[in-house]
């Protein structure tokens, strides 16, 4: 390292060592908890309280939560209710999105406006109403009643980010394949929604891991298992057993892997729909 | 234009029925004195929730408590992200690496934060004790979350844990959007690093900063999920949010017309701080233009 250094003058080795120091330090405080949840997890239970690393590695919470605690229950709940909401606000969305954009007709310009807006909403305000609506109508602690919810708060973000990738999307593509004589719908399965690929993939993602995430209105519309999704099921390990630290490190670690991998393989998707608000706005 | 409607009208059908219909109806029940224990017998109130809610003890501490989190996690996670931006930014190795690293906080559901920060923060067996009494910057453990104003320190850290990746991603944006030519020029001309931060990029990137800023605002002044994990706005209510009073308005003393009250009155607050960022904004860009002129 030193050899690749001598040609600079000191000041530039000390602003290089001031900047990965900077890095680092803010990184591994990112890092600590998530590598404390995962030592946490797989400590056997009687040194879960010694702020120590473990002297063995045991998989017995792992084990033990699957079995006993049932948390496959609730991860299949999530996976159910995040899939089917990421395909409709998919669907939704898409077709919104392209509308809006290309099939302009009065005040559409208007009725978009307020889609995108509501997305400001504080979540409490909508889930009041909406709580009272899915009771009225019977559909409390129903896995449908969450996936209706979840499409709902995504649906804004996802209309307005497939309407600026529409918007962009060049007219004189579309008009060729009306010569070629195919239809409006075609002309959107055919033509455009190959070319808006990546879109839809943040689109997907995005919802995907809101929906995966979600706490609260799950946690006021469910109440047994059947339609629990993790979080709700994690929630309770704290409560229902007494604070069960080992059994809650595993199960957080089970319920954040799938995120992470998606984290991992699509990140990029991920920072440019997180950022294209920024860049567009 | 009618092809436009139809493919349209699932996205307004589910916005009309699902926004637009649930916050007329809850604008509604905020005027009447709506109970889940007797919901046959409905009363017009007018403005009574209105201004029982403004003037009762648990709003103002609410409101106290959402401002004093917002304006502690925004300042810092501002600082960070910014410095952090720079830093990845300026280094030329491993900036997808670190760019990765810093996205997985964002990943993580706020329940599972709020638990691994429980348990770090445990006042007889937390990580975080251990670690300062083991370099002595203690004696005896803090009860972090024991104490109402160390629960609310915890709350601003596990806030500015969870979230000064999605500055950092944001300003990172913003940097990349400057033009080096820019720095190059400033270099020729002399300026170190500071002088060149401070007049290139602190204004070029003001507007990306401030919509970066709106939008954190935005969200943690909602924050429930982690609050509600971490203390459920315990001890006593020392750190009850408004989201968690709304909460408990609503789900646990089942008044609808208060809670549907307090919901719109802290809708109006976020919409009078949004608007002043927005303003904010706005003013700089005209001052920019006559520079540019």
């Amino acid at each position: 390292m030193k050899k690749q250094f001598r040609l600079k003058n000191p000041v530039q080795i000390i602003s290089k060592v001031v900047q990965y120091g900077i890095i680092i330090g803010l990184s591994s405080f990112v890092l600590f908890p998530i590598i404390w949840l995962v030592i946490t997890s797989v400590k056997v239970r009687s040194e879960i309280y010694i702020s120590k690393l473990p002297s063995s590695i045991s998989l017995l919470s792992y084990i033990t939560v699957l079995k006993e605690y049932r948390l496959e229950k609730f991860f299949f709940n999530s996976i159910i209710i995040a899939m089917t909401t990421t395909i409709l606000v998919v669907i939704i969305a898409c077709l919104g999105g392209y509308g809006f954009s290309k099939f302009k007709y009065p005040i559409s310009d208007k009725i978009f406006l307020i889609c995108v807006l509501l997305r400001m909403l504080p979540f409490v305000t909508l889930m009041i109403p909406l709580y009272l609506v899915i009771a009225k109508l019977g559909l409390t602690n129903s896995k449908f009643a969450l996936i209706i919810g979840n499409t709902a708060f995504n649906l804004p973000m996802g209309l307005w980010l497939m309407e600026t990738f529409f918007r962009d999307f060049p007219d004189e593509l579309l008009e060729a394949s009306y010569i070629d004589g195919a239809s409006n719908l075609k002309a959107l399965i055919n033509i455009a929604l190959p070319i808006s690929k990546p879109s839809i993939s943040v689109v997907a993602i995005l919802t995907f891991i809101t929906t995966w995430n979600e706490f609260m209105f799950a946690l006021v519309v469910t109440s047994d298992n059947s339609s629990q999704p993790l979080t709700v099921g994690i929630s309770m390990l704290t409560q229902q057993y007494g604070v069960r630290w080992d059994l809650m490190s595993a199960a957080s670690m089970i319920y954040i892997i799938p995120t992470l991998l998606i984290a991992l393989m699509l990140q990029k998707y991920i920072i440019s729909g997180l950022t294209l608000g920024a860049i567009k706005g | 234009m009618i092809f436009g409607l139809i493919i349209t009208s699932p996205a307004i059908l589910i916005i009309g029925c699902l926004y637009i219909f649930p916050v007329f109806y809850s604008f509604y029940l905020s005027f009447t004195d709506f109970n889940f224990f007797r919901a046959s017998e409905v009363k017009i109130i007018g403005f009574k929730n209105y201004i029982d809610s403004l003037i009762s003890n648990d709003f103002i501490n609410s409101l106290k408590l959402t401002c004093t989190i917002s304006f502690f996690s925004v300042v810092f996670e501002f600082l960070f992200g910014m410095l952090l931006a720079v830093m990845v930014y300026k280094i030329s190795k491993r900036k997808e690496f670190f760019k990765t690293l810093l996205l997985i906080p964002m990943m993580i559901a706020p329940v599972v934060v709020g638990l691994m920060f429980r348990f770090m923060f445990n006042t007889e067996f937390g990580i975080v004790n251990t670690i300062l009494m083991d370099i002595g910057l203690i004696k005896e453990s803090i009860g972090w979350l024991i104490s109402g104003g160390m629960a609310k320190v915890c709350i601003i850290i596990l806030d500015i844990w969870a979230t000064t990746p999605l500055m950092f991603l944001l300003l990172y944006a913003g940097l990349t959007m400057i033009p080096p030519e820019l720095y190059e020029a400033a270099k020729v001309d002399g300026a170190n690093d500071w002088q060149s931060f401070y007049k290139i990029t602190l204004p070029l990137i003001k507007k990306i900063a401030l919509l970066a800023i709106l939008i954190r605002f935005m969200d943690v002044f909602r924050v429930f999920d982690s609050i509600y994990i971490l203390t459920k706005g315990g001890p006593g209510k020392a750190t009850e949010s408004l989201s968690l009073l709304i909460y408990r308005t609503n789900w646990i003393n089942y008044d609808v017309g208060r809670a549907s009250s307090l919901s719109f009155i802290m809708v109006f607050i976020m919409l009078v701080v949004a608007s002043m960022i927005i303003w904010l904004s706005k003013d700089h860009s005209e001052n920019k233009k006559q520079m540019m002129v």
